[in-house]
């Protein structure tokens, strides 16, 4: 016993200089990349700081920033949600059918929609914590579901919605002149974030993320709690859906092909990992959902043609999976 | 000891029977729908439209038995076939199109091998950004427009033969190819090994880093195989093609009775999935069901079926820890006699 | 005595082992150091072909140490290793195979679902022009397993589906199959096996004895020692202290060599609680499983009581059983006059139940989270606003955590720093917070001190005696003898799955308490004849 423990402990002690660069590179990383950009970009083109610009940027990744924001949810639990863009899509349509076809009043519309993507989600958390089949399959079921239902609705069709309240997402401006879709984004990030950090049940998430054995130990209701992470990724996934009825005016079964994937490599490049849970910030997820929206934006001022951008943000994700790995060590 | 293990041979089964089941189900219920349906030429055109699934299933196999799991060969099948053609369009030659392909899809294995193998990166993450880049790379060489290729590969796939084409004994070989891969070589062991216990494996002195790329390159190889497929059915590189191939291919392997979890599986299982899910995809397309609804049912058959996996394996669990127990109880009691 | 010539193996496979007039393994004045201690002082240890000799010793006595340099793992930083009269040196573990050591540990190095034939001769697979020749590799698994008796194991079985006791024989049969060895030494091989499977494998080394090997026993269980070993050698702080043969051993010779002059104990208790204080916990008739079976005790408020025992005697799986851990979990538990046992963690919490696992990286900490997050997150309900807004209060769950963290002896810097980069001792302190925190009438400790250093340990025999005189109880599960005396109230011996012997700490030495651990009574006379014991 004694001569094990001493040399654990002193193992355990020592740091080496990487190690003890890590809670600055966690806390700070994603921000300095983001800041870099900024510059590098700002310098090399004159259109890019413009105010406009940026609010474009801004206003670009909203639904998908949105939508990152269960999605991160779900990976600080531990999970994977890959249901994310046809819940979107889901929540969108039944706002929509209500609203447009139905006829119904908006508030009415609205928080149905945003109930039914949620329900989506609750289905993904009982399958998944309940019945025990893996989040990533359990998701990819529901996934098609909910893209079936989607389209269901649709009858192969789209929907338009002419509103004024849906067009004032985009077209109000409050705050230096960014539009109500983007205070909102900024709004739920800010909800989130005071929910992960400063609720027992943000608590709960980060607890049963990081250590489910200990979780259970400590006394956590660690199904209840993984439901409703789901859940509440499902009713992000209603509002993103909701939001982009603003910004598309147009509600149609291609608006959301590969945005769970795009969420999923937000999240990553906001520092979370895939294979380990209980790590990573809600607001970071943002700050990744900016940068590619800046690399996105950066490449389509210099003439990138748009399917050339998305290979080069899987380059990217490559990299920032790559350096994640650098700093933290092997997962 | 004879009759107790052929007991636990059925019941480790019962899920490959219940899948059978199901797809036996499932015919019967389409062709009382629409007797029609199931002739030789669905038949046909079943097996020939679902080649590549099934070839990509196969690899997908190897990835899932040894832990790992790829999201690549959708998009890289997409590439595989626009390479084919950009260096068709270019060069004239098909012949050294599908030798390119052929490259890329070896290289971006190899990559994502070494990733994952020498540098433990994720394999999800890994080939999750292999997804995006080799999607956008297919749509950028060819600006979202198919290339048109000579309808040389066209004959050779479409060549039939008693009714079936080709793609029918390819999917017979390469399956048989992996079977005996998997189970009859130290690499298919070793691809046990690695994912039922990958920290043992490696003390035990397996060259998990060789293997494990080696998985991926399978993966690689099956891509093209599947893409020149695609190619050839077509006669033209789609850069839209295969949109979820690699979705259906991991639901093909899961509900073919592998398990997430890695260490254990077979390709025979894998076969049964895939035939699963193109009886279902046939058949609910054959009702005249648009995508949407089809894509509905899918989703809750993939749900309901992975449920009674679960279901079923809590349950045989449960009975082979009971033997067991029961064994040890009465050996414990012969040895007091 | 030494061992006795070999005879030619009648199962053994490949070579006979030549016999030669030196011990097959002999170890001459081994001394390791690490930065700070002296780890092994000069040992000598001589194994003979032909024997199976008990290697015996306290944790921390220098045994694994000495079994890693045989092993290869370490080098000593003094002395010489002889094989069959040859010097060796041993830099790497294919050098100790390759001189014939081979070693069977406790973390057996199989892989679960491959079969066991696969598992046998895994890396030297027999191949015929790239595939497997599974005919051949049946045959292989199946002549080693009869050339150690083992007969009845199926090599088409995946090993994940074997018992612990069958594994075991199919890693014997794998080290077999690799290279015929001269010293096979096996690492607390019986502590998961139960009676049935312990003869068995008593049948399979005295096998391999007479097949010619050295066989070396470590173990803890000394009733096993002396019914198997030719003779065995006892270290004690790192030096040799003891070599005994068969007939001059016995369970108090053996128990007085490992343990020697005890000195003063380092902690004893300031205050001890009334004798009729109320009942907290109340157990009558638990049976666990298969194992465990007829546990009756009971603990009141204010008491410590240990469940003490050799590692896997069941002291382990009656306390996780209180909190639901159990399998088929049979008796009556009262916690606090209400009847039945918790199903799961959460009811155990709710019925005021605490539990400091054994492993606190694996169900203790959340590395990543501040000590503090640790610390609160089992009373998330006492820090929050209102119930109407589910928000957590900081200043309030600073506060209250501060105070526990006083009383657990951190210092409050530590706080807001993620758990794992304290040492073991702090992240042990900051796990009992978290009970302080939350308020248990029982606190249920497994191996409260593991890992822990010494100045850390006393802190935490404080705390847990302070805990009892604010009024809860403690449950104790140790194996670390000084802890148990000092730290208890009442001693409850466990041996074989169920409760031998209450002990009071006052009048019992360590001899006595290691004794009954055994299974063994002062005065009794064991090991001179070969009897079926009785635990």
């Amino acid at each position: 016993m004694a001569v094990e423990a001493r040399a654990a402990a002193a193992a355990g002690a020592a740091q080496t200089p990487l190690e003890r660069l890590r809670p600055f590179a966690e806390a700070f990383g994603t921000l300095a990349v983001a800041g870099l950009l900024l510059l590098a970009f700002g310098l090399t083109s004159s259109v890019f700081l413009e105010a406009a610009n940026l609010r474009n940027i801004l206003v670009q990744i909203t639904v998908v920033a949105v939508a990152a924001i269960g999605e991160t949810i779900v990976m600080l639990a531990g999970g994977l949600d890959l249901s994310v863009g046809a819940n979107v899509l889901f929540g969108s349509v039944v706002a929509a059918d209500l609203a447009v076809r139905q006829s119904l009043p908006l508030w009415f519309a609205i928080p149905v929609g945003i109930a039914a993507s949620a329900g989506i989600g609750l289905l993904n958390g009982v399958v998944s914590a309940v019945i025990g089949i893996e989040p990533i399959l359990a998701t990819l079921g529901t996934f098609l579901v909910a893209a079936g239902l989607a389209k269901i609705i649709l009858h192969s069709s789209w929907i338009v919605v002419d509103s004024s309240f849906f067009a004032d997402f985009v077209q109000t401006k409050v705050f230096w002149q960014l539009p109500v879709m983007v205070i909102a984004m900024l709004g739920l990030y800010a909800a989130a974030s005071l929910l992960m950090r400063a609720t027992p049940f943000g608590r709960s998430i980060y607890a049963i993320g990081g250590n489910p054995a200990a979780a259970r130990i400590a006394g956590l209701p660690t199904t209840r709690v993984r439901i409703a992470a789901f859940a509440l990724a499902g009713a992000f996934a209603g509002m993103a859906g909701v939001l982009q009825i603003g910004q598309l005016g147009i509600v149609s079964s291609g608006n959301t092909t590969g945005l769970e994937f795009q969420a999923i490599t937000a999240a990553l490049i906001g520092g979370l990992s895939v294979s380990a849970g209980g790590v990573g910030r809600v607001e970071r997820t943002l700050l990744g959902a900016v940068i590619v929206g800046m690399i996105a934006n950066y490449q389509t001022i210099r003439g990138v043609p748009p399917n050339y951008q998305q290979a080069l943000l899987g380059g990217i994700l490559l990299l920032a999976i790559l350096v994640d790995r650098l700093i933290r060590g092997r997962a | 000891m004879r009759a107790a293990a052929r007991a636990t041979l059925d019941k480790r089964y019962l899920d490959a029977w219940f899948l059978g089941a199901m797809t036996v189900g499932a015919i019967v219920l389409f062709r009382l729908i629409e007797p029609s349906w199931l002739n030789s030429q669905t038949l046909q055109s079943i097996v020939t439209q679902n080649g590549p699934l099934a070839i990509v299933a196969m690899a997908m196999t190897f990835s899932i038995v040894s832990r790992h799991i790829d999201l690549s060969p959708g998009s890289m099948l997409a590439l595989s076939g626009v390479v084919a053609g950009v260096v068709y369009r270019d060069h004239g030659s098909l012949a050294l199109g599908l030798v390119a392909a052929l490259g890329i899809c070896l290289a971006s294995g190899l990559a994502s091998g070494i990733f994952v193998a020498r540098l433990g990166l994720n394999a999800i993450m890994v080939t999750l950004a292999t997804y995006i880049w080799a999607r956008g790379l297919a749509l950028g060489f060819t600006n979202g427009d198919p290339i048109v290729v000579d309808t040389s590969l066209t004959s050779v796939v479409n060549h039939t033969v008693g009714g079936f084409t080709i793609v029918a004994p390819l999917v017979l070989g390469v399956y048989l190819a992996g079977w005996f891969t998997l189970s009859r070589t130290r690499f298919g062991r070793y691809t046990h090994a690695m994912g039922g216990d990958p920290l043992g494996a490696r003390r035990a002195g397996i060259r998990v880093g060789l293997y494990t790329t080696l998985i991926f390159v399978l993966m690689g190889v099956a891509t093209w195989l599947a893409s020149m497929i695609v190619v050839g059915q077509l006669a033209s590189a789609q850069p839209y093609a295969a949109p979820s191939l690699e979705l259906d291919a991991i639901i093909a392997v899961i509900i073919g009775g592998t398990r997430l979890a890695g260490g254990e599986g077979n390709v025979g299982r894998t076969l049964l999935g895939v035939a699963f899910i193109s009886i279902l995809n046939s058949g609910l397309l054959n009702l005249g069901l648009t995508d949407a609804y089809y894509q509905a049912y899918k989703g809750a058959a993939l749900l309901a079926v992975l449920s009674a996996q679960i279901l079923l394996r809590r349950r045989i669990a449960e009975d082979v820890r009971r033997r067991q127990e029961h064994e040890r109880l009465l050996a414990e009691a012969r040895g007091y006699a | 005595m030494g061992g006795r010539a070999p005879n030619p193996p009648a199962h053994g496979l490949g070579t006979t082992i030549p016999t030669t007039p030196q011990p097959a393994l002999r170890m001459r004045g081994i001394s390791k150091r690490f930065p700070g201690t002296l780890a092994l002082d000069a040992v000598d240890f001589e194994a003979a072909a032909g024997t199976i000799h008990g290697l015996l010793g306290e944790n921390g006595a220098g045994k694994s140490t000495l079994l890693k340099i045989l092993a290869g793992d370490y080098q000593a930083s003094e002395g010489t290793i002889e094989i069959a009269g040859e010097p060796v040196t041993i830099a790497s573990p294919r050098d100790a195979r390759e001189h014939g050591i081979g070693i069977v540990y406790q973390e057996l190095s199989l892989l679960p679902n491959l079969t066991v034939a696969e598992n046998i001769s895994l890396g030297i697979e027999p191949t015929v022009g790239g595939r497997i020749d599974a005919s051949l590799l049946k045959r292989r698994a199946r002549e080693t397993l009869a050339s150690i008796g083992v007969a009845a194991v199926d090599p088409e079985r995946k090993v994940g589906e074997l018992s612990l006791a069958e594994r075991q024989l199919v890693e014997i049969a794998r080290l077999l199959t690799i290279r015929q060895p001269r010293v096979l030494v096996f690492d607390e091989p019986t502590t998961a096996l139960n009676h049935h499977d312990v003869l068995r494998f008593f049948s399979i080394m005295a096998r391999l004895r007479d097949d010619g090997v050295a066989v070396i026993f470590v173990s803890h269980r000394y009733r096993e020692v002396l019914e198997i070993c030719d003779e065995c050698t006892v270290l004690r702080n790192g030096r040799r202290v003891g070599h005994v043969q068969r007939g001059e051993a016995s369970l108090e010779r053996l128990v007085a060599l490992t343990l020697g002059q005890r000195g003063e104990a380092a902690f004893s208790r300031a205050w001890r609680a009334e004798e009729d204080a109320e009942t907290v916990l109340e157990v009558e008739g638990m049976a666990v499983g298969s194992r465990i079976h007829d546990v009756h005790f009971s603990v009141r408020r204010g008491e410590i009581v240990s469940l003490c025992g050799l590692l896997g005697m069941g002291q382990t799986e009656i306390a996780r059983a209180l909190i639901g851990d159990g399998d088929r979990v049979a008796g009556s538990v009262r916690i606090a006059a209400a009847d039945g046992l918790p199903r799961t963690a959460r009811e155990a919490l709710r019925r005021g139940l605490g539990l400091i696992p054994e492993d606190r990286q694996a169900e203790g900490l959340f590395p990543d989270m501040s000590v503090r997050s640790n610390v609160s997150i089992s009373s998330l309900a006492r820090i929050v606003v209102a119930p109407f807004v589910r928000a957590i209060e900081f200043a309030r769950e600073r506060a209250l955590v501060q105070g526990v963290a006083e009383r657990a002896g951190i210092a409050p810097r530590v706080l807001g720093r993620p758990m794992r980069t304290l040492s073991g001792g702090n992240q042990q302190k900051a796990l009992f917070a978290r009970w302080l925190l939350r308020g248990t009438r029982l606190l249920v400790c497994i191996e409260p001190t593991r890992g822990v250093d010494v100045g850390a340990k006393i802190e935490i025999y404080r705390q847990l005696e302070a805990l009892a005189r604010d009024g809860a109880g403690v449950l104790v599960v140790s194996t670390d003898l000084p802890e148990v005396l000092g730290l208890s109230d009442r001693v409850l011996v466990v041996y074989r799955g169920t409760i031998t012997e209450e002990l009071d700490p006052r009048g019992t030495g360590e001899q006595r308490l290691l004794l009954a651990m055994q299974g063994g009574a002062v005065g009794e006379k064991v090991g001179l004849v070969e009897t079926e014991v009785v635990g």
